[in-house]
């Protein structure tokens, strides 16, 4: 994961993420803390105020579409959602995700599971491009993005998907 | 135009990992405090 966070980019999350990666990220002193506390961070919340207290974090309100279709315009690097799966299904919506990349644990939750990661996304077909192990335990997949059933996703070409899971157990990504 | 990659964490069976998981969710984000 310390190679992703090399790269350039700026981190959106939503304010339920945010909250979380702050305490854990804000006052640690690992790498990935480090790194995540010196990238660019922009927060999508209605509920959150200025200013936020986890540094290099900047808040953005309103209609999501509006919002974060101006970042997209104006932003010189990928913008990263990590986590936020409210946001991100708001997004998937939207048609403005180029890029779907999926950490797959090995592990059922069963009976003990409260939040389905999928419900509210839209019908899309998925093109793998990329698996990859993580640390030994996450597996990643990585490929070409969902093909939209629905509705046209608004840049030509097709957003990709990336699928990281932990061994033993496979992803299927499936076009 | 910036690329928006979309990063979820979850188990196999579909559900979001992160607090259910015990922290391991967040091994990928901060390895020190992953249970």
């Amino acid at each position: 994961m310390c190679e992703a966070l090399d790269q350039p980019q700026q981190v959106l999350m939503s304010g339920v993420t945010y909250e979380a990666m702050a305490a854990i990220s804000s006052s640690a002193t690992d790498k990935v803390s480090q790194q995540m506390n010196d990238l660019p961070k922009v927060v999508f919340s209605n509920t959150l105020d200025e200013p936020l207290a986890w540094k290099n974090t900047r808040l953005l309100r309103g209609d999501l579409a509006d919002a974060i279709g101006r970042l997209k315009q104006q932003s010189g690097t990928a913008l990263r959602a990590i986590g936020s799966i409210t946001l991100v299904t708001g997004l998937m919506n939207l048609g403005l995700v180029d890029q779907l990349r999926l950490m797959v644990f090995p592990l059922t939750l069963g009976a003990d599971g409260h939040d389905p990661a999928y419900v509210g996304l839209p019908r899309v077909g998925l093109e793998l491009i990329e698996s990859k192990i993580l640390e030994s335990r996450p597996v990643m997949l990585n490929g070409p993005p969902p093909q939209h059933a629905n509705m046209p996703w608004p840049s030509t070409r097709p957003p990709r998907a990336t699928c990281s899971l932990m061994p033993p157990t496979a992803c299927v990504v499936s076009g | 135009m910036a690329d928006v990659v979309a990063e979820l964490f979850v188990t196999v069976d579909g559900y979001a990992s992160g607090k259910d998981v015990d922290g391991c969710a967040r091994h990928s984000i901060s390895p020190s405090k992953c249970s």
